[in-house]
């Protein structure tokens, strides 16, 4: 049989926070490859179940509300049931949530897909006093249902039971719904034209589904159908019709959605009973508090200023052991191998192991802040920082969702961009994706550290804190100049379904973790490395050729070298109004790499070791405190480092990876000059 | 069982009174933190009360949010609003206790840490950290919040 030479797979669908990840942890042990959808940036995540000694393509599709043309993860959802015709569609419905979840439901029934209903959280349901009889509802529906626990996993083994005989016995139900008389007539002979004039695209998708979309006026759809020989007379037709309906029952989309709302309130009534007084729910009564516009911010901002408090104070022993490890240990057999070149042992002790070691130190703060971010996402948390902070990023065109990537950027830039990818609005995506790098990484804070503490003294907090400020205020104003010209469109409304609030689960913690944390040590790890070797060639090469290793530890010899003939460039021309040394000029090249690469870099220049750099800088006079401003300000807004840069790339594209480098080299310049010129002019210096 | 009614009056005196305290306590301290950072980036004088209570934005934020939520509990209560004043004690003493915890990590980190780099912090010094502000009160605040915990269990789903 042809089904059986490819591997049988399945989809996961469901709304948004129905707990969809967590049965996906369930049936295939966590394990996952992640990717994209084709042509968009939107994560695709696979799996494989295993179940009787057979395995199973498992495929986790976004989180959706129904299966129209106006989002692009709705599109990804039904193109993939139609064209890749997976064996069975688990929607995975909420059993506290039934009427949303059941819309999804019915609309995936339509489409023809060979569906099993998990009816997830039925322990929540019972707490708060309904009884769902799920075997009704299989009757009705017409189609298997399991009641399950996602969280304890109860029901699992019964849901892969019933997985496993679904892909024997395929069970369709594309009628679930009747639209009445009128409707009924439409689709019936919509269907029928398409059979006789595109009988291949009858047979790609059910011909009912395309009728009804065609009466909806499903932008996707009539483009496809137009580009069909005899896709104008369908069109035609369809039109025709829609016209008539029009006049009988108005706008035919508005009718459709209505009557499949209808017969989904129908079911719900049939299969729902309230068997207990219901108490006060437990959520409802934190968010009373929580969600309070004016109480909930300075919540908010507590709970994220202890998850940095986490991230970067509780990790410092094992950055410690790496470092040591690392930049002690390695550093030193490295220079203790006896019979290699100097240029190897400069090489890997310089090059390699310091690059590497620059990413490596930081691994533990990034791994403990998706530690403490993943705890507050599974507690149900951070959906209701979005929804506080809608309000305001609706001011600037910005959904309230943009806030994520810019709290996961204060950790690192690389996934705070990809987190972008949680946006439906491909506009609000993309703008997001563009400003997520001016949030304040931890990679800057010692930049900021050093030179503060070597010019700023006191102020030196102060300073630091500003930047953080600043790099958030920019994101906004960048954000709404973005959404006014390149990225047009009406900011859209808060649609995230607040999650109930839930104990987090070890595993699932720690599956997320573990793969924010790797994708880190990976995408920017190699990206890192590769650019500290670049920095090392420029600085043990010049125009005489190769000057050897000790051109990282003779500032004199330094000047000779390409990297030296470049910062004394940039000091001169583009940066001759900032007033910086051109040491400082060069060390802003190298952190382009990687920003913790400044405070590296300027170490070596001045020919001293990490340690003495604030006094070395305090000493020497490198900066005044108005400059010094100036030089953080470059440093926290110009190009984030090279890995941000290749993730902007990689989720938005070329173009967009220059444009966020020009636009950011051009507003750290136009900031910095502004702070200069204007603290001028108010008597700083 | 417990009646809510019963439960409610455990509540009303046993918590709310220790809490209104506490808030203001926390308060306080909030404010003090507050001017600590200000001492801290002008150098205009002595922090205050230093052993204690540092010169952090960050943790002021933390402590005035606690302080609001516990006298918002109260004043929840008179208005005859018992479940919105049961919300806030639950959120203000988790927050609290959530302040200690991370304190109390945060010395460990640091006791280990001296230990790898090599340079050991002396004993005093980890005992005054288990002693700042925010540690000291979430010791206080730890009963409390177990005992809103059960009764907010008890009234909900």
């Amino acid at each position: 049989m042809a089904r059986e030479s490819r591997r049988v797979k399945i989809a996961l669908a469901g709304i948004p926070n129905v707990g969809k990840s967590l049965i996906f942890n369930r049936l295939t042990g966590g394990r996952a490859w992640v990717g994209n959808w084709p042509g968009v940036t939107v994560e695709k995540k696979v799996g494989t179940l295993r179940v009787n000694g057979a395995e199973i393509e498992v495929v986790d599709l976004p989180g959706i509300y129904s299966l129209t043309a106006y989002s692009v993860d709705e599109l990804i959802a039904r193109n993939f049931i139609v064209e890749e015709k997976p064996d069975v569609v688990v929607c995975i419905v909420s059993a506290i949530n039934l009427e949303r979840s059941l819309y999804l439901a019915l609309s995936l029934l339509e489409l023809g897909a060979n569906v099993v209903i998990d009816l997830n959280m039925v322990d929540l349901a019972e707490k708060e006093g309904y009884k769902i009889d799920y075997k009704k509802l299989e009757f009705l529906i017409g189609v298997p249902v399991v009641p399950t626990v996602a969280t304890t996993g109860r029901g699992i083994g019964k849901l892969k039971e019933t997985i496993v005989k679904a892909i024997h016995e395929k069970k369709v139900q594309a009628r679930i719904v009747d639209y009445g008389r009128i409707v009924e007539e439409a689709i019936s002979k919509i269907e029928e034209v398409i059979k006789d004039l595109a009988p291949e695209l009858a047979e790609k998708y059910p011909a009912r589904w395309i009728a009804l979309k065609l009466l909806e006026g499903d932008s996707d759809i009539v483009g496809k159908v137009s580009k069909l020989p005899a896709g104008k007379e369908i069109i035609d037709k369809a039109n025709q019709l829609r016209e008539i309906l029009g006049k009988k029952i108005g706008d035919p989309e508005s009718y459709i959605v209505k009557q499949k709302y209808e017969r989904v309130l129908e079911i719900v009534k049939a299969v729902v009973e309230r068997v207990a007084v219901p108490r006060v729910s437990m959520t409802d009564l934190l968010d009373s508090v929580l969600t309070h516009k004016i109480v909930g911010i300075p919540l908010a901002l507590s709970a994220i200023y202890l998850l940095f408090r986490f991230a970067f104070e509780v990790s410092v022993p094992l950055a410690d052991l790496v470092d040591v490890a690392i930049n002690s240990y390695l550093h030193d057999i490295v220079l203790g191998i006896h019979g290699l070149p100097d240029w190897l042992t400069s090489f890997l002790a310089d090059g390699v192991i310091a690059g590497v070691g620059a990413v490596l130190i930081f691994l533990p703060i990034i791994a403990f802040f998706f530690l403490g971010f993943a705890i507050l996402e599974d507690v149900g948390y951070m959906a209701r920082v979005a929804f506080l902070v809608d309000k305001v990023f609706h001011k600037f065109n910005l959904p309230g969702k943009a806030v994520i990537p810019l709290i996961i950027g204060f950790g690192c830039n690389v996934p705070g961009v990809m987190a972008a990818r949680a946006i439906e609005d491909e506009n609000e995506r993309k703008t997001t994706a563009l400003i997520a790098p001016l949030a304040s990484c931890n990679a800057r804070l010692p930049v900021y550290l050093v030179i503060g503490g070597a010019v700023l003294g006191a102020s030196a907090g102060f300073a630091v804190l500003s930047l953080y400020v600043l790099g958030i205020i920019l994101a906004l104003i960048v954000g709404l100049l973005l959404r006014k010209t390149l990225f047009k469109g009406a900011s859209s409304g808060f649609i995230m379904e607040l999650p109930p609030y839930m104990m987090p689960r070890f595993d699932n913690v720690a599956i997320k973790t573990w793969e924010r944390t790797k994708r880190f040590l990976f995408k920017a790890g190699t990206v890192i490395f590769l650019g500290t070797v670049i920095v090392w060639l420029l600085s043990v090469t010049g125009p005489e050729g190769y000057l050897g290793p000790e051109a990282l530890e003779d500032p004199q010899l330094l000047r000779e070298s390409w990297a030296g003939i470049l910062g004394q460039l940039l000091a001169s021309t583009v940066f001759s109004l900032m007033g910086w040394d051109w040491r400082a000029a060069v060390a802003l090249f190298f952190g382009f790499v990687a920003k913790e690469i400044v405070v590296s870099s300027m170490a070596i220049l001045y020919g001293v070791g990490e340690e003495k750099i604030v006094d070395v800088i305090a000493e020497r006079h490198v900066f005044t405190p108005l400059t010094a401003y100036a030089y953080m300000a470059f440093v926290l807004i110009y190009v984030p480092c090279i890995a941000t840069l290749a993730m902007v790339r990689n989720e938005l594209g070329l173009k967009y990876a220059i444009l966020a480098l020009i636009y950011e080299v051009l507003l750290a310049y136009i900031v910095s000059l502004s702070i200069i010129s204007i603290g001028s002019v108010l008597g700083f210096r | 069982m417990e009646n809510s009614k019963g439960i409610f009056k455990r509540y009303i005196y046993v918590i709310i009174p220790i809490e209104v305290v506490l808030g203001l306590v926390y308060s306080v301290a909030g404010f003090i933190a507050i001017i600590n950072w200000y001492l801290g980036t002008t150098g205009a004088g002595e922090f205050l009360y230093s052993d204690y209570i540092p010169g952090d934005l960050g943790i002021s934020l933390v402590m005035l949010s606690i302080g609001f939520l516990m006298i918002l509990s109260a004043y929840y209560w008179f208005k005859r609003k018992p479940v919105k004043s049961l919300a806030a004690t639950t959120l203000g003493l988790g927050l609290a206790v959530a302040a200690m915890v991370m304190q109390v990590l945060v010395i460990i980190a640091s006791w280990l840490d001296g230990i790898i780099v090599g340079e050991p912090i002396a004993y005093e010094e980890l005992v005054m950290g288990f002693l700042r502000a925010e540690a000291l009160l979430g010791y206080i605040a730890l009963p409390l919040f177990y005992i809103s915990l059960r009764i907010l269990s008890k009234i909900t789903t």
